[in-house]
């Protein structure tokens, strides 16, 4: 995928008012049939990647689906100018708090702040109503405009699914960790603990913001690396794309 | 409280350094359809839907 869409700053700015939904391809049995009736490749069955914008009912089609965005835009200006349009016809009008964009557990989690290149904060606590607490405490910060997108959250209940973490048996609170190449493991870079102040929440992230390093990755060096060191990621579906990176152009 | 890691640096490094407001911009993703469906409906917004699976040939780590 054309990424240097999704890195435009208007194409940003538009997507303040957007709900941005990044369905994880392969790993989820139930959301994949919706993926593939937006966009199936030429095989017929689900690809890597699957681009739409929809409106609110996720049934109406506001630009043409495909791929990448490039399927349906000349140019990522393009694409900004055509969000800016939409939000016309859906003015914000409703004001309901946006929760916590949380992965679906620790590993996937690991693994997109790996690819994202971004620190990852995990709710762990065994008491669903200290989860709830530490959640709302964190939708705050994440949707504020310092934090916006710079941080990945998910959830764990059971000290079992911290095993990838290097050091010792963590206890409940907000781990913030700075994910491993590979993304299969994770390095702790700050604790704090569930009756943390959101002042005291605030200054962890931002420090884990501050120390956690940005790996530059190139695609061929990780996967031969990856491959060397026998990193095989498993997913929860069967892949079907048969060619993954075949640049397709534009049809309009 | 903060009671993990480096805590003793923490000062030092808010200090001698900017908050992360000057970070890249980026877009802030839903990664489930359950809960970012839930969202758009309750909101009247409309959707950016881009899935990706998080890994090539079977290395995890990148997209």
């Amino acid at each position: 995928m054309d990424r240097s869409y999704l890195s435009h700053a208007g194409v940003i700015a538009a997507s303040r008012e957007f709900v941005c939904i990044r369905p994880l391809t392969y790993e989820n049995a139930i959301e994949a049939p919706f993926l593939e009736s937006l966009f199936r490749g030429r095989s017929g069955n689900l690809e890597n990647t699957v681009f739409a914008m929809l409106g609110p009912d996720a049934k109406t089609r506001l630009c043409r689906t495909g791929r990448s965005p490039g399927f349906a835009f000349r140019s990522p200006d393009q694409m900004a100018a055509a969000m800016k349009q939409i939000l016309k016809k859906y003015p914000s009008t409703k004001t309901a708090p946006r929760p916590l964009p949380l992965l679906p557990n620790v590993r996937l989690g690991l693994n997109v702040s790996s690819c994202d290149n971004t620190p990852l904060a995990i709710i762990y606590s065994p008491d669903q109503a200290v989860r709830t607490k530490l959640q709302q405490q964190l939708a705050t910060l994440a949707w504020d405009k310092n934090h916006i997108g710079q941080i990945q959250f998910c959830v764990a209940t059971r000290a079992e699914e911290l095993k990838s973490l290097a050091g010792k048996t963590q206890k409940p609170g907000i781990l913030i960790v700075q994910p491993g190449t590979y993304g299969n493991n994770g390095q702790l870079i700050s604790a704090v603990d569930p009756d943390t102040t959101p002042a005291e929440l605030g200054d962890a992230i931002d420090f884990a913001l501050l120390v956690s390093e940005f790996q530059q990755k190139t695609m061929r060096q990780h996967i031969v690396r990856g491959q060397q060191l026998g990193v095989n990621w498993k997913t929860a579906i069967p892949v079907t794309d048969s060619g993954g990176s075949r640049r397709r152009r534009p049809s309009n | 409280m903060i009671r993990q890691i480096v805590p003793l640096l923490l000062p030092l490094v808010m200090t001698l350094a900017a908050p992360p407001a000057d970070a890249a911009e980026r877009i802030a993703w839903y990664s489930t359809l359950k809960q970012g469906l839930a969202v758009a409906k309750a909101t009247g917004r409309p959707i950016l839907l881009v899935s990706a699976a998080p890994h090539c040939h079977g290395i995890s780590g990148i997209w």
